[in-house]
């Protein structure tokens, strides 16, 4: 010690001891000497102290290499520094910043280390609190941070705020120059804020100018929140919340609010949407630099308006932009074609919801089913009144039943949303309904029934057919299940048929219930095949499960699929392969009176006939009837056509008529008197008018192929009379009578 | 039971204030097109509360609610005026309070904001 009085040496030494932690030690590390802070701080007394080895404050967990490095450098005779984590007596800790230092002799012998202690606890717990704090912040999502009244923000913020900001470190950092860097209105509004904020001492003031503040900003790519908390030592808190996402997220939500209410509107004003649209697509075709200035202006600002009175949102913004661009003489060729794009776009948006045909300027009227059915009733009655065989009439009637006719495709496409709610409440996994077929197909009403009962078709193939997803992938199956429904039309059928990727049936369960429920007996079932056993699923209260819920168990959901295809006369196949799926095949006819076509049919060579017996033969022609029996005396002949329908057609003359024709074709004035001419003759005729009628068949008959004139017995015509369709026409003219004769075969095949 | 003048150059505005407070059991003691005739209807009722559209048309050099809220506040250091502001009128809603306005309502005026105003000011 250098120059202190020695009467403050003590005075000093005391201060020392009560203050610095010291311990003197031995070569060995046994302690010679504490001082009283040493004493206080670890808790030991003096005596427990003196003469125990050093590391009796050693705490264990301190990494022993620690100390072996101490040991080395103080006893190579240098001076260790480093920190330290202390036992006390009471096994707590504290920790110590230390400096060891070798005690040496005047020849420099090592006879003992002193140490210097430094109590750093406190340090170390603020450091240790700081490092949570920081880890909690930074995993928060949001952006916490602070700043003082000098908007300097501090050292404790969460790491987020550095990805909201676009900064890499924002410590010390003026607020308001990285917060609204790009914005200076804002940055203005906000710096004399919290001047203000920071200036007045009234809380509520405060909170006032707080909720000026700015609250939303939008820096370069992020759009984000900002809400203000004042903290307890006059700093302001921040929270940022990116809102970059969700905005995207409602601003979609908004984009199809929009689009439905365009669909709503533009449905409830046809006419004036057709109307509209046809005068842009007209008006669009000019090109718009050669309109005038102010007309175009005018025209787009009345366009505007209009569309926006049917909410069509893009064109509107599309014009809106080529209004803009012609105030500012920068409308170039592309804007046009730009406009012309988006207005389409929306067109088709448009036609995709409502079909194509909904915007063409065809004036449909709606009618009223009943007033349809009034009219064919009326007309009915008149036609059953009137002797005089009016098929005109009856072609009619059969035009106007026909317009209540629907399309097949529309009363199965109801299905596609039931398949998507079954799937979802029974968790299943499938692709979206399909249904596949001509739109132009169209049925009568009395498809309804039967293509709403098909509903059970397709819950069963979802609740029991398709797997769910994880069985499919054990078995190596297509991870989606898929139900397909396709309809053609085919020899004047409608096959329609549905099939499932599903697991099928089980044959084996169904002979079980089949047994059960008496519908067969266990000798019976070997005779019966395997399309006969898998129909049994059709009967009443057949259901494979046990259990009933809103969907299925009832037993009934396949009968009535049954009944209503019995009711139209169709016919089912089922298909079934237990990896593959099961699929059903419904063969239904498609023109429920058959019998009517034979009237309509006959109708159409009556008609054409006449004309020909006016016009060719030139006769007169007396009355036209309904016959009622076929008098194979005279001369005839049967044309048989086939393809969609099986029509036989007979024709009858009398001799006198069959001479005049023989005229006709001859123009020879010699009497013929040989049968087979005179069948020959008859077969003619048939051919010419069939060829002249066949373009006036119902659409079903005109793919036909014309068969070889024959001659059929009449027993077995009178036959076919009974068990089909059948209209025998009887025409008088001068010269005799004419008979056709219609039959229309049932189509077994 | 307060006596109220409602300064707006818009009458709409004037009038659904002026329904609002009646139904919350207040009286419309006066009510101003502009920041001038604010003043000298202030000078006359010594309203309790004055409700002040931020932006008017300048009048007599009284530029627009903040000029008129600080001849009020001239007039009577303790005057309770609260500015009637539309959205993005923070600047100027700031200096407002700066000046002694007592608080802010955000357009469209509903009876719900008026009535939370009311109860701050301790208007009853």
């Amino acid at each position: 010690m250098d120059n202190f009085p020695n009467s403050d040496v003590d005075f000093l030494l005391d201060l020392y001891g009560d203050n610095v932690i010291l311990s003197l030690t031995d070569t060995k590390g046994i302690i010679k000497y504490v001082s009283d802070a040493y004493v206080e701080i670890s808790e030991y007394s003096r005596d427990e102290l003196i003469g125990k080895p050093q590391n009796i404050v050693r705490h264990p967990d301190m990494p022993s290499s620690i100390f072996k490095e101490l040991w080395q450098t103080i006893t190579s005779g240098k001076t260790w520094k480093g920190e330290i984590k202390n036992l006390k007596k009471n096994k707590g800790f504290y920790w110590v910043k230390a400096t060891v230092t070798p005690q040496k002799d005047t020849n420099g012998i090592i006879i003992g280390y002193a140490s210097v202690r430094l109590d750093i606890t406190d340090k170390k717990k603020a450091i240790l609190l700081h490092d949570q704090i920081q880890n909690l912040l930074n995993n928060i999502e949001d952006g916490f941070l602070t700043f003082d009244k000098n908007f300097t923000i501090q050292e404790s913020y969460s790491k987020n705020c550095l990805n909201i900001l676009h900064q890499k470190s924002i410590a010390q950092k003026n607020i308001a120059e990285i917060l609204f860097s790009n914005d200076k209105e804002q940055k203005e509004t906000f710096l004399f804020g919290c001047k203000q904020l920071f200036q007045t001492d009234c809380l509520e003031t405060k909170e006032i100018y707080l909720s000026l503040l700015p609250q939303k900003h939008y820096n370069n790519q992020n759009l984000f929140t900002i809400d203000y908390k004042i903290l307890t030592d006059n700093n302001l808190l921040l929270l940022l919340r990116d809102i970059t996402n969700q905005t995207e997220l409602e601003s979609k939500i908004k984009y199809k609010q929009k689009m439905q209410k365009m669909f709503i509107t533009i449905a409830t004003h046809k006419e004036e949407a057709i109307e509209l649209i046809q005068s842009f697509k007209y008006f669009l075709q000019n090109d718009f630099q050669n309109i005038e200035t102010n007309k175009l202006k005018m025209n787009l600002h009345t366009f505007k308006g209009l569309f926006s009175q049917l909410e069509m949102v893009n064109t509107i913004e599309s014009i809106h932009e080529i209004e803009t661009h012609l105030k500012n003489n920068t409308l170039t060729k592309l804007h046009r074609i730009k406009l012309a794009n988006i207005f389409n776009r929306d067109i088709k948006m448009i036609t995709d919801v409502f079909g194509d045909s909904f915007l063409s300027p065809i004036t449909s009227i709606k009618i009223e089913v009943n007033q349809i059915d009034k009219i064919t009733s009326e007309l009915e009655k008149v036609i059953e009144k009137s002797n005089d065989n009016n098929y005109e009439l009856s072609e009619i009637l059969e035009s106007i039943k026909h317009l209540k006719d629907q399309s097949l495709f529309n009363m199965l496409k109801v299905h596609e949303i039931t398949v998507a709610n079954i799937a979802k409440a029974k968790n299943k996994n499938l692709y979206p309904l399909e249904i596949l077929g001509s739109k132009d197909i169209l049925v009568g009403r009395e498809f309804k029934n039967f293509t709403k009962s098909l509903v059970h078709i397709f819950s069963n193939s979802i609740i029991h057919g398709i797997e769910e997803s994880e069985i499919r992938k054990k078995y190596n199956k297509s991870k989606k299940g898929k139900i397909v429904c396709k309809f053609e039309l085919l020899n004047n059928n409608i096959i329609l048929n549905i099939s499932d990727n599903g697991k099928g049936l089980n044959i084996d369960k169904i002979i079980k219930k089949a047994i059960e429920l008496k519908l067969t007996t266990k000798e019976k079932i070997l005779e019966l095949d395997t399309q006969e056993i898998l129909q049994f699923i059709f009967s009443n209260d057949f259901s494979m499960i046990d259990y009933i819920d809103k969907f299925s168990g009832r037993g009934m959901g396949l009968a009535s699929v049954k009944y209503e295809l019995l009711r139209l006369k169709g016919s089912v196949h089922i298909k079934n392969d237990r990896f593959k799926g099961l699929s059903f095949q419904f063969i239904i006819p498609y023109k429920k009176e058959i019998g009517n076509d034979a009237v309509v049919l006959a109708n159409a060579i009556v008609d054409k006939t006449k004309k020909f017996l006016i016009k060719e033969l030139n006769t007169t022609v007396n009355n036209t009837f309904c016959g009622e029996s076929i008098n194979t005396d005279n001369y005839y002949s049967t044309i048989q056509l086939s393809g969609v329908n099986n029509v036989l057609f007979s024709l009858f003359m009398d001799e006198q008529l069959i001479e005049k024709t023989f005229q006709y074709f001859v123009q020879d004035n010699e009497i013929i008197n040989q049968n087979q001419i005179k069948e020959n003759l008859t077969a003619e005729v048939l051919n010419i008018l069939l060829g002249l009628s066949v373009p006036k068949f119902p659409q079903a008959y005109t793919q036909l192929k014309l068969g070889i004139p024959t001659i059929l017995d009449n027993v077995i015509l009178e036959t076919f009379m009974q068990n089909n369709h059948s209209t025998l026409m009887r025409i008088e003219t001068e010269y005799g009578n004419l008979e056709l004769l219609v039959i229309v075969l049932n189509n077994i095949n | 039971m307060a006596n109220i003048l409602i300064v707006d150059d818009a009458e709409i505005i004037r009038i659904s204030i002026s329904k609002y407070m009646e139904k919350l059991g207040h009286t419309i003691i006066a009510k101003a097109t502009n920041g001038d005739e604010a003043i000298s209807q202030y000078k006359e009722y010594s309203p309790d509360l004055v409700l002040m559209d931020i932006s008017m048309p300048e009048i007599n050099g009284i530029k627009d609610g903040i000029d008129a809220l600080c001849e009020i506040m001239k007039i009577n250091s303790l005057a309770k005026v609260v500015m009637v502001t539309s959205q993005g009128e923070q600047r100027l809603v700031m200096e407002a309070i700066s000046k002694g306005a007592k608080g802010y309502i955000l357009k469209p005026v509903s009876k719900d904001k008026l009535h939370n105003i009311i109860d701050k000011l301790d208007l009853k």
